[in-house]
């Protein structure tokens, strides 16, 4: 209903221009007619503030504001990256130099250790469909082989169907999202032409993504932030024995408030970034609602290539 | 300090935010608070609010303009209050006397089958304030968005109240004749 109070709320349209010259013209700050609130009450309010964020955090509500960090890895690299012998009890396993200081780049990702599971596909439009790809593990397939066994003790497995219904997702739903996609060529290429994969905060947590292994270089081509997310496209190259060098482009788009990484590495010889941008352009993300953290046993790293997906 | 400053400690989950918000522009939201609600704890309460509203808020807002995005919040929630407690009485205070003009600028022959967008109009709002002559926007921010007593822009513009008064009326006309331009009724 149109009355006075609806164009009251109208004069929420006045730009800040007019606002500030209006302020200044009334000298609001010096007004003096009103009693002055006491300042206990504002540390109350501060206090309260306070107490409020650390339960929002503690519930987990709060905007956590994760964060992907790069850097160069050189042979002094003195970063003690855990591996987990076989016969090791997790946690207590073998810290050895992997010996990674020879290799192009570390990303390292500030993550929170539990968090929903994401999914992607390829909308319409994109440069590539998911039907050409090679391979690829659906989020249906996460489910049946990974998340409610595998590696899981046995108490905390759970059937397919519990998975689902905890993504908020049906089972014909979970076979058109995908965790990653692999896409060869028919140039004769030994690795394939492109890999696509999205991994979230879950996976992430306290992990660092080695590229370029062994002995690699990396040239950062381009870092960017748009709104919530840090772009970084980056050149890897890796001697061959030939005495040539493998290259390959990895673009990565960090979504530093839903906590998810897309990652997407081609081959040099077959793409280059604005493909790439291209596709990413094209890919819809799915939080579910399957909220989980993985235990890596205490292994802090992973190899990350356009070879092995 | 500086209002950049002041919203970084927002996104560091700072409570020195809010205390630094208060010492800068305590006074400024609870003049709006109080104009409206014309009660100081109502207005204590509006502003107060309105810290916790910033905190919410930020992040994942960035304001250009802290002022102003504090102002709106406390004129609304300040707005909403006296509303909601149905408070609005002859005499109550400039709120009941801004309202009783904006009435004037209703046609008496509004459509009132018709649903009207509040974004449409506050657009309109927004472009015929900012067409006015400089004097005439400091007027008409002050009366209707700040709820400045006539009594107080007259003597800020040093004019007599009644040729104050006579500003109002011509631009509540003005706003009418652009809403009916505008074919918003």
């Amino acid at each position: 209903m149109v009355d006075g109070w609806f164009l009251l709320d109208a004069m929420d349209g006045i730009h800040e221009e007019q606002l500030m010259l209006t302020k200044d013209f009334l000298n609001l700050s010096d007004y003096t007619h009103q009693t002055r609130r006491s300042p206990r009450k504002v540390w109350v309010t501060a206090l309260i503030a306070a107490i409020l964020a650390l339960l929002l955090a503690a519930c987990g509500y709060a905007v956590y504001r994760a964060t992907m960090a790069h850097r160069e890895l050189h042979p002094e690299d003195e970063k003690d990256y855990f591996f987990d012998g076989d016969e090791g009890t997790p946690n207590e396993g073998l810290h050895m130099d992997l010996n990674f200081g020879t290799c192009a780049m570390a990303l390292h990702f500030d993550t929170e250790e539990t968090g929903h599971l994401y999914g992607f596909r390829m909308t319409e439009g994109a440069p590539v469909d998911s039907s050409w790809s090679c391979g690829g593990t659906t989020l249906k397939e996460l489910f049946a082989t990974y998340l409610p066994g595998g590696d899981q003790p046995e108490e905390q497995q759970r059937p397919l169907e519990q998975c689902l219904r905890d993504a908020g997702m049906t089972a014909s739903e979970s076979e058109e999202w995908y965790c990653s996609l692999t896409f060869s060529s028919n140039t004769g290429l030994l690795r394939p032409a492109m890999c696509v994969e999205v991994l979230d905060g879950a996976k992430l947590h306290g992990l660092d993504l080695i590229l370029g292994w062994p002995e690699g270089k990396a040239t950062v081509i381009k870092e960017e932030t748009q709104g919530d997310v840090q772009i970084l496209e980056t050149l890897i190259e890796v001697p061959m024995k030939n005495g040539e060098a493998e290259r390959n482009l990895f673009l990565f788009r960090f979504d530093t408030k839903r906590q998810v990484l897309l990652s997407i590495a081609g081959a040099d010889e077959l793409l280059d970034f604005p493909t790439l941008e291209a596709i990413a352009e094209h890919i819809e993300l799915r939080e579910t609602d399957f909220v989980y953290s993985l235990d890596r046993s205490g292994q802090n790293w992973s190899i990350w290539s356009l070879a092995y997906g | 300090m500086e209002d950049a400053a002041i919203v970084d400690l927002y996104w560091q989950r700072s409570d020195l935010a809010i205390l630094e918000t208060d010492k800068k522009y305590g006074r400024y939201c609870h003049t709006i608070a109080y104009q409206i609600c014309n009660d100081n704890e109502d207005a204590e309460e509006c502003v107060n609010d309105t810290w916790f509203r910033a905190w919410n808020a930020m992040p994942t807002n960035r304001p250009s303009v802290l002022a102003t995005f504090l102002g709106r919040i406390t004129r609304n929630l300040a707005i909403s209050l006296i509303r909601s407690k149905n408070r609005v009485k002859r005499g109550s205070g400039e709120l009941s006397l801004a309202l009783d003009e904006l009435n004037d600028c209703i046609p008496s022959n509004l459509d009132v089958a018709r649903s009207y967008e509040i974004k449409e109009f506050q657009q309109a709002v927004g472009s015929f304030v900012a067409s006015l002559p400089e004097t005439d926007q400091k007027v008409f921010v002050a009366r209707y968005w700040y709820m400045t007593p006539v009594k107080e822009i007259a003597k800020r513009l040093s004019y007599s109240e009644s040729k104050t008064k006579s500003i109002l009326f011509r631009l509540r006309n003005q706003l009418r004749d652009r809403l009916k331009e505008e074919g918003l009724w």
